[in-house]
């Protein structure tokens, strides 16, 4: 036997490098994606940066930025941010904050590029988006949508399944195919029992039926196909198989049921 | 005995045949290996790792012919001449040699000459990796009369083709590759030991999660399976006596699985 509570120190050692691994991997690679972001967007604010001098003076709201203590304002005239400030038809409040602080954003970037400089944002423009606010939509479905949804929807849609309904089914479908691929009878002798416990007696005999073709001499098998046949009605089918089958191996267990059936006490 | 023990006993590591799973793979190479037993052959090569199977199709190909042909299992191998000579003269003349007796080689050769179209006696020689090469040469030679065929499993490692080129390559009938097994194989091989002892619930509790783990650490070699279904059942029962509330009797313990792997050595840590 071997030394388990040592053994159990090692698997714990083995557990914590199989964890760490994971860890070290997805902050390995949530750094490297950080990374690239951080140099896509610096890269994204330089084009922002590149001045257009194709704006439209007069379609434009002028912004005053507060600059710094240490830079004071100077008249220069800021070219038009080459970002577009998209203007949407469901919060149009925000617009002039949204404006403003991409604004800002300019503004600082031009004040590092040339900091000798002083800057009068003044005149500074923002181009309205040319996109036609009808063109902007809304995706997605509120709950009163989503309940209509489901109304229409109810005949196809499939009720959710519970965790155990899942593994049950799982577990039946394994048990199936097993006895296709082996034969083996103590499989559908499982299958069997488990359809009779759960009140299908249909599938039970059946089951029972596919059992006792394969081998004739399981005691439970016969059981399960003689209540199944009588909990469908068929109590003296029921009685005669039973009855040769008690004649043949002289089973207590089928003697019990065979009473039970002959004088119609109830059984489980 | 406990619910474990049992569990435990379904992996001896034993050639049963009562406890054989029959598997894909398995019944190609029997039925691969009946056929050309109705065949001329003079040698047919049984190869693959240990732990595949090889002595368990010897067993089963002998359990199962053994009143329609005349068969003879060797299983540990004949290292010297004189040991190998004794078995020799038990199988022809089936009668065991006189003590202080000694035959020459060639006796035998001709012995087989006069019983040529009588007797066809096949000899399974497991093992044969081990076998000196003289051994192997006079085996050749025997092979070569048509009386006395042998079937012969070797090992999958370079000595394999040492025998299999060296020796009998132009006799070779068949060569036949046993392999490990694969994930769904596995885990038909698991829950069917299990069921043969009736182990139901816990065939059912081993999940295809379980199975993966296990065919990654074994690669899916059967012996290596069986060592660490065996000692997962035995951290069971040492739980089981010392501290049950370490796991569920409802779910199958993928730490005991682990723990066995590190003490069969399936894993480092």
């Amino acid at each position: 036997m071997y030394d388990i509570p040592e053994l159990e120190k090692k698997w714990r050692k083995y557990r914590r490098n199989r964890i760490r691994k994971p860890i070290i991997i997805g902050l390995s690679a949530i750094a490297l994606i950080g990374g690239l972001s951080f140099v896509a967007l610096k890269y994204l604010n330089n084009s922002t940066n590149t001045p257009t001098a194709n704006a439209d003076s007069n379609n434009t709201t002028a912004v005053a930025a507060k600059s710094s203590n240490s830079v004071k304002p100077k008249v220069q005239k800021v070219e038009t941010p080459a970002m577009v400030i998209t203007k949407t038809p469901i919060n149009a409040q925000m617009q002039p904050k949204v404006a403003n602080i991409q604004q800002q954003k300019t503004t600082t970037n031009s004040v590092n590029a040339n900091s000798d400089d002083t800057i009068d944002l003044s005149n500074a423009t923002i181009v309205k988006p040319n996109v036609p606010d009808d063109e902007i939509r809304v995706i997605g479905f509120d709950n009163k949508e989503k309940k209509e949804i489901k109304k229409k929807y109810q005949d196809i849609l499939v009720p959710k399944q519970t965790e155990e309904a899942i593994r049950e089914k799982e577990e039946l479908a394994v048990y199936e195919e097993r006895f296709k691929a082996t034969q083996d009878p103590q499989a559908s002798l499982y299958l069997a029992k488990y359809y009779y416990k759960k009140g299908n007696y249909e599938k039970a005999e059946t089951w029972a039926v596919n059992t006792n073709s394969i081998d004739g001499d399981i005691e439970d098998s016969w059981i399960i196909f003689a209540k199944s046949r009588a909990k469908q009605g068929h109590r003296v089918d029921a009685i005669k198989v039973l009855q040769s089958y008690y004649d043949e191996t002289g089973s207590a267990k089928a003697k019990e049921l065979l009473d039970k059936l002959r004088r119609n006490i109830p059984f489980k | 005995m406990s619910y474990y023990e049992i569990a435990k006993e379904c992996f001896i590591d034993e050639i049963n045949l009562d406890t054989y799973v029959e598997l894909p793979s398995s019944v190609l190479a029997y039925e691969e290996l009946e056929l050309s037993f109705e065949k001329p052959f003079k040698l047919i090569l049984l190869y693959g790792e240990p732990g595949t199977g090889k002595s368990l199709l010897l067993s089963r190909i002998m359990d199962k012919k053994k009143y329609q042909k005349e068969l003879h299992y060797i299983d540990s191998p004949l290292l010297d001449e004189e040991e190998f000579f004794r078995r020799l003269f038990n199988i022809l003349i089936q009668k065991p040699m006189p003590k202080n007796t000694k035959v020459d080689f060639n006796t035998f050769v001709e012995y087989c000459k006069v019983i040529k179209g009588q007797r066809e006696i096949i000899i399974l020689l497991d093992e044969a990796q081990l076998y000196p090469k003289k051994i192997l040469e006079q085996i050749r030679i025997l092979s070569d009369t048509g009386v006395l065929r042998f079937v012969i499993a070797v090992h999958k490692t370079t000595d394999e083709d040492v025998i299999a080129k060296t020796h009998f390559q132009t006799r070779i009938w068949a060569s036949i590759e046993l392999k490990n097994a694969t994930k769904d194989e596995l885990k038909t091989y698991i829950h069917q030991k299990l069921l043969k002892f009736n182990q139901f619930e816990i065939a059912n509790q081993i999940k295809q999660k379980n199975i993966d783990f296990i065919h990654k650490v074994t690669d899916g070699n059967f012996r290596a399976c069986s060592k660490l279904m065996y000692t997962t059942f035995e951290i069971y029962q040492y739980y089981e006596k010392h501290d049950p509330s370490q796991f569920s009797r409802d779910k199958f313990s993928q730490k005991f699985l682990e723990m066995a792997a590190i003490a069969t050595g399936a894993i480092n840590v």
